[in-house]
């Protein structure tokens, strides 16, 4: 972990060094503390509370180790890179169970690039998913609502919903086909995210 | 393209997490077969992640986030012992070190103490029953109190009254008390910080300091507030701990690291209230009822022999723990808003630690000090001169 570490400030151009203020770090920290956290949680698995710790604790190393970097940029990849490592530290060492085996997609390789992730505009994202999720049949947003936003399971959703949970899955498949279509422009995502199921073949 | 929508459904179990370990296999299979099939499942799990970046995204507390970093931050070098729990058999020693005269004022350390048992005192180590209970030594190791600084006081407010009072905080912070509750704090604040250790019921109306964080301690937990209002009931008879949010954010964390229970900070927001099982394993989040929003205290309902707080009868109280004479007269000066006359010269090197009642005659308490130091008190008109 130290080495990776250490590998991306030698990336860094030193010319350009500018300290960091509190200010300026707090601007940091308010426009990528919940996307990394989602990264985090998304990625490696881990709970959201862990994911939150583990995001907390980068931005403390980032600031003890300010004035090392020379952009904004690198300020997130950085930040990226720590969390990164530091999950992978966390699953390999098990101090957490993670949701469940199949999340562990991202083993072997905390050096993917998240680019596409990283530099996602998620404000512009929030209002693609609400149009998407608008223009979805009444039925099928409840449904996908339910099972997707709020985490219910799908037999809950079909039992508060009377109806059968074989309904509940063609309305999520559904639903999720029409999702893809309309988010197709953010589709390079996958990349960050999909080493997972390579692993889990072997 | 059949083959896709034969498995549109298992596709979308297995994103939401309610495949068998049997279907996950056929899947995966599935999903490596062809890059046909793996671009296909690709795009779902693309757009799958999006929503649920997004609707974490939208559920994280940036606020609360931040305030907790921040704190993180600033604490530095205090936090570990500050979350550390109670040692009460280090905290003398702990004082004497930092001090680093020890000798010269071991003697008038003990002619404290015995002044102070005189007029009922606690020395240094008091601590509520030891359950997770701050260092007060702790606190005011960091920054030992230099003679401008006006001293320092532990005040310890506590309620009997049957009736809800009214606390007005130096910060312009106000606190509702609840009957059978007490209230401790730094008066004024140390260490830039707001800190409160609680048993029984308060409200607190925070006023907003960025610089100054405002952290409640209540037997094992601690809730952290900027500029908001909730209340914290921890009551010793009661099984659970409660901090109901009406305002603002606030962050609660277990004041012992090393138990298991409760390692991560819970972050509430306005109208939730967080239930904390003392003798449980979780604590849970939940919306107050209308019926608990109310600000008194459903304090009958305890059984009055098992009060809760200690019954010590001996009211609210203001301690010193080992501040100059000087300061501790500076500080009594303002507290009883009489003028009190002397030179430093006669008294610099006299150290105070000790406790009195709010009830105590200003003068009762000034030649007890006296007494002890060798001092000759003389009662003016509206002042005292202490003399050497």
């Amino acid at each position: 972990m130290g080495s990776d570490l250490v590998t991306i400030l030698d990336n860094v151009p030193y010319t350009a060094a500018v300290t960091i203020d509190e200010a300026g770090f707090e601007d940091l920290f308010r426009q990528n503390f919940a996307p990394l956290c989602a990264y985090c949680e998304i990625k490696f698995g881990l709970p959201a509370e862990v994911a939150r710790d583990t995001v907390q604790s980068a931005f403390l190393k980032f600031w003890e180790s300010r004035g090392n970097l020379s952009s904004s940029n690198a300020a997130k990849s950085y930040l990226y890179k720590t969390v990164a490592n530091s999950s992978l530290d966390i699953i390999k060492h098990q101090k957490v169970k993670t949701r469940k085996e199949k999340h562990l997609l991202a083993v072997g390789e905390p050096g993917i690039i998240n680019d596409s992730y990283e530099n996602l505009d998620f404000k512009e994202l929030n209002i693609a998913i609400d149009a998407a999720m608008s223009e979805l049949p009444e039925q099928m947003r409840t449904i996908f609502t339910l099972c997707k936003v709020e985490g219910m399971k799908y037999a809950v959703v079909a039992e508060a919903l009377n109806i059968s949970v074989k309904t509940v899955e063609t309305q999520m498949s559904r639903a999720l086909a029409r999702m893809r279509n309309k988010l197709s422009k953010y589709r390079v995502l996958y990349i960050a995210f999909i080493a997972i199921l390579l692993q889990l073949k072997k | 393209m059949q083959n896709e929508s034969q498995f549109d459904e298992l596709i979308i179990r297995f994103l939401s997490d309610e495949t068998t370990t049997e279907e996950d296999k056929t899947i995966i299979n599935w999903i490596n077969d062809n890059s046909e099939n793996r671009a296909y499942f690709e795009q779902l799990q693309s757009a799958w992640i999006l929503v649920s970046a997004r609707e974490i995204i939208a559920g994280t507390d940036v606020d609360a986030g931040w305030l907790l970093l921040r704190a993180k931050i600033k604490q530095e070098p205090a936090a570990v012992d500050f979350y550390a729990g109670p040692k009460v058999d280090g905290s003398d020693k702990k004082e004497d070190e930092v001090n680093g005269r020890k000798s010269s004022l071991y003697r008038i350390l003990v002619a404290s103490v015995v002044a102070a048992s005189l007029i009922g005192i606690i020395v240094v180590a008091y601590f509520w029953e030891g359950n997770g209970i701050r260092n007060t030594g702790d606190l005011t190791r960091d920054k030992p109190a230099t003679l401008d600084v006006l001293a320092s006081v532990l005040r310890h407010e506590e309620n009997t009254s049957g009736q809800t009072k009214q606390l007005a905080l130096p910060d312009g912070s106000t606190v509702l008390l609840s009957n059978n509750s007490a209230l401790e704090f730094q008066e004024p604040f140390i260490n830039n910080k707001r800190e409160f250790t609680l048993v029984g019921k308060a409200e607190f109306a925070v006023t907003k300091d960025t610089s100054k964080a405002f952290i409640v301690y209540s037997d094992q937990l601690s809730t952290t507030a900027l500029g908001t209002r909730f209340s914290v009931a921890s009551y010793k008879a009661s099984e659970n701990i409660t901090i109901q949010l009406f305002e603002g954010k606030v962050v609660i964390q277990s004041t012992n690291t090393a138990a298991k229970k409760m390692q991560k900070a819970y972050y509430l927001s306005p109208g939730e209230e967080l239930v904390y099982r003392k003798g449980g394993i979780t604590a849970s989040v939940r919306k107050i009822s209308e019926k608990k929003q109310t600000t008194t205290a459903p304090i009958q309902q305890l059984p009055f022999d098992d009060p809760s707080i200690p019954r010590t009868g001996e009211g609210s109280w203001y301690m010193f723990n080992n501040q100059s004479l000087p300061q501790v007269f500076a500080r009594l000066e303002k507290l009883y808003n009489v003028k009190i006359s002397f030179s430093k010269a006669d008294i610099s090197n006299l150290y105070f630690i000790g406790r009195f009642n709010n009830a105590d005659s200003l003068e009762k308490i000034l030649r007890e000090i006296a007494e002890i130091n060798d001092l000759k008190v003389t009662k003016r008109e509206s002042s005292f001169i202490i003399e050497k």
